[in-house]
């Protein structure tokens, strides 16, 4: 009886084993689950077609297929984590991406944490000042220092770099560089790819000095930075060619910043460079630091006006020094957001400049009794508006007057 | 016979034993290196990242690149981050930032900016050309996280938890809620703010009627989607926070209250000054037309009585309270 029964456990074993086993070898271990397709479309709220991909149905190398999966690679513990990540090749930068979400997320929650505290209190808070004032100050200082522990745990884990700091870094990097590819268009790639790997060695300098521990003192960091800028910019004149090297100084002078000041005024680009030269040399003559006089004797040809005027024609030397002046900036702004023909900001401009003159006129008119002035001014205002509403329309003399008209409005008070 | 049966059916049941541990084993190898070495979940969720400096073990990576499940097509890295058992979340994480560098990218590198001396009317053309596709690629990248991820990256640069302060506050002003709700609340916010924004850069600070009708329509779009995720009591108490931190600076700190009495008065103040139809506008920018302001300052009286009201009067006004001294002083 005893071993009859014993015999039926032992074949029932037999047979849950066996059938184990078969699961188990079933179950090949280098194959991964079948690919679900991306997750549901959602829909589109601008409508925005989207260049179409293909939908990915298998993992791209199937040869690749491996048992590994993300549970695997995740950890409770963001160092296990990383290490787990770099392990398997995971790119740097992707690495950064998800340890600084979760820390982020994790922040999140003792923020919640830190606020709930307080939460149910709100109204009896609102009621109290001084408690409510000795809260904000309290929660204050905590989440600074929540936001100081949280910079300390990116930099323990992922270096600099992975801070938010080394992100706001990262960020004014790629903006210099572009910036950097803008200016130095005119150089052959080479010769920009040089500077720009010396400008952001330079940077890291920069950085690493800015940083460095223990702190240097503000005279002697100021020192050691000014000692970097300078051998930048010997490294800069070895780099290029001394043509390359006036094209560059010309570029990033103050003068090159007036072609974005100049509006409607119509101007090539050879043109604009040439101004640009101008308008720099006649900064470095008032600032005595001129390094080329223009050649010639005719003290003429040395006045930038007249090489403007030589360069431009007097018509559009006019036009020029126009587009540059802000109060008619402001008008062209209104014409330009209402598109406007370009020649309702030249007469805008012009009823301004009469209205002021007008009102000019009036205030030193010392036989005018307070009255008389005062009906003058007021006159003098309702006909400017008239005259801007039948040049900008009553939209555009509208928006005008909330943004710059306060001239407008004092006129009639002077 | 029988023994004999026995005998060979628990031979049987030790081999397949010795079998099935022997696969197991050989399945499990990089499962159970993978296994932290101690720290663990309750490490990382309490925000300590393990004082074990000892170098870490990485997981036997059996072969498994990274390589094989990164894609150049969104698709396919969504798709084999799945198929590798990627949750949801982490996803979002990798996929949100990946489309945001490509796309930083690629505007910065937009064929169309102007250039270096393109001055005057070429100028202004390249440059609306340059916009015009820079926000195209906004709108494209936009489409593509929430299809991709279902992520709106509208405003998702106040999203980042740069502002631990302002998270602090806002979470604060929302009063409790569930961590879902609040996310979807602060999402509404911040994507409604970000639209707004956009609107007033377009303009470049001359907002035509049309433009003004637009932050209308956002502003509706987020109210409605705030009375989604809130139900009508948590929609109150938010907007009466509102109102709460509005008065506190205005007149009311004057006033001696019991929490409940400040509840009502915001509620009050809630209802008269519609704090419903702006709820955004929670530190209260706007100036309040006259004929509400008398109106809600007829009910306070109402409900404070004279000499409660006089010391809100001259909380709020103290230069012009001649009167409400008196009130006081009786």
């Amino acid at each position: 009886m005893k071993s009859g029964r014993g015999l039926s456990v032992s074949l029932c074993l037999n047979l849950t084993l066996l059938g184990a086993l078969a699961l188990l070898s079933a179950r090949r271990p280098h194959e991964i689950e079948a690919v679900p397709k991306p997750s549901a479309p959602v829909p589109d709220p601008d409508a925005i077609s989207i260049p179409s991909v293909e939908p990915a149905s298998a993992m791209h190398n199937t040869e690749s297929r491996v048992a590994l999966r993300w549970p695997q690679i995740e950890s409770g513990d963001y160092r296990q984590y990383i290490a787990n990540l770099r392990a398997i090749g995971c790119p740097e930068a992707t690495i950064r991406d998800i340890i600084h979400a979760e820390v982020d997320e994790l922040f999140s929650r003792r923020v919640k944490d830190l606020v709930d505290t307080v939460q149910y209190r709100f109204w009896d808070l609102l009621v109290s000042r001084q408690e409510f004032e000795d809260m904000v100050e309290e929660k204050h200082k905590q989440l600074n220092q929540l936001d100081d522990e949280r910079e300390i745990l990116l930099k323990e884990l992922l270096g600099s770099a992975g801070t938010r700091e080394g992100y706001r870094r990262d960020e004014a990097a790629f903006e210099r560089e572009t910036d950097q590819r803008r200016v130095l268009d005119f150089l052959p790639s080479e010769k920009l790819s040089g500077w720009l790997v010396m400008d952001a060695q330079f940077e890291r300098a920069r950085q690493e000095l800015s940083d460095s521990e223990p702190r240097l003192e503000g005279k002697e960091l100021q020192t050691r930075l000014q000692q970097l800028k300078e051998q930048q910019t010997r490294g800069c004149e070895s780099l290029l060619s001394p043509e390359e090297l006036v094209e560059y100084g010309l570029r990033t002078s103050k003068a090159a910043e007036i072609r974005f000041r100049l509006g409607a005024f119509e101007i090539t680009e050879t043109e604009m460079r040439e101004v640009a030269a101008i308008e720099q040399r006649r900064a470095e003559t008032r600032g005595g630091t001129a390094r080329v006089q223009p050649a010639g004797p005719d003290t003429a040809i040395q006045d930038p006006d007249a090489q403007l005027k030589a360069l431009l024609g007097e018509d559009r030397f006019a036009g020029y020094r126009l587009a540059q002046d802000t109060q008619f900036q402001e008008f062209y702004q209104v014409t330009q957001r209402l598109q406007l023909p370009e020649d309702a900001a030249v007469d805008a401009y012009a009823i301004r400049e009469a209205a002021e003159s007008a009102a000019r006129a009036v205030k030193a008119d010392t036989a005018l009794s307070e009255e008389a002035r005062r009906e003058q001014f007021d006159a003098l205002t309702h006909e400017t508006e008239q005259a801007l509403v039948s040049t900008l329309g009553s939209v555009g003399t509208s928006l005008y007057k909330n943004r710059w008209g306060q001239w407008f409005t004092a006129m009639g008070a002077r | 016979m029988r023994r004999l049966i026995l005998t060979f059916s628990i031979v049987l049941n030790l081999a397949f034993g010795a079998m099935i541990l022997a696969l197991a084993k050989k399945r499990e190898l990089p499962h159970m290196v993978a296994t932290p070495p101690e720290s663990g979940a309750a490490d990382r969720c309490s925000g300590r990242a393990s004082t074990n400096h000892a170098p870490f073990v990485p997981i036997h990576a059996n072969g498994f690149e990274w390589q094989t499940v990164a894609s150049a097509s969104y698709d396919e890295f969504v798709a084999n981050l799945h198929a590798i058992g990627c949750p949801e979340r982490t996803i979002r994480q990798i996929i949100v930032a990946q489309v945001g560098r490509d796309y930083a990218r690629r505007k910065a590198t937009l064929a169309d900016a102007p250039g270096f001396w393109d001055a005057g009317p070429a100028r202004i053309r390249a440059t609306a050309a340059l916009e015009g596709h820079q926000r195209a690629l906004e709108a494209e990248q936009r489409a593509l996280l929430l299809r991709l991820v279902n992520f709106d990256c509208l405003g998702e640069k106040q999203a980042r938890g740069d502002g631990l302060i302002d998270q602090a506050i806002l979470r604060f002003i929302f009063g409790p809620l569930p961590e879902d709700v609040t996310e979807r609340v602060l999402a509404a916010m911040q994507k409604a703010d970000a639209q707004v924004s956009q609107i007033e850069r377009g303009a470049n600070g001359l907002m035509l009627p049309e433009d003004e009708g637009q932050v209308a329509q956002c502003r509706e779009h987020q109210i409605a989607e705030l009375k989604q995720a809130l139900t009508t009591s948590q929609f109150e108490e938010f907007t009466a926070r509102s109102s709460g931190l509005n008065l506190m600076d205005h007149g009311m700190e004057n006033v001696e209250l019991s929490a409940r009495e400040m509840r009502d008065i915001a509620r009050l103040h809630a209802t008269v000054f519609e704090m419903g139809q702006r709820p955004f506008d929670i530190f209260g920018s706007r100036d309040e037309p006259e004929e509400k302001a008398r109106e809600f300052e007829a009910q306070l009286l109402g409900y404070l009585g004279e000499t409660r009201f006089a010391q809100y009067k001259l909380g709020k006004n103290p230069a012009q309270s001649s009167a409400a001294q008196t009130a006081i002083a009786k």
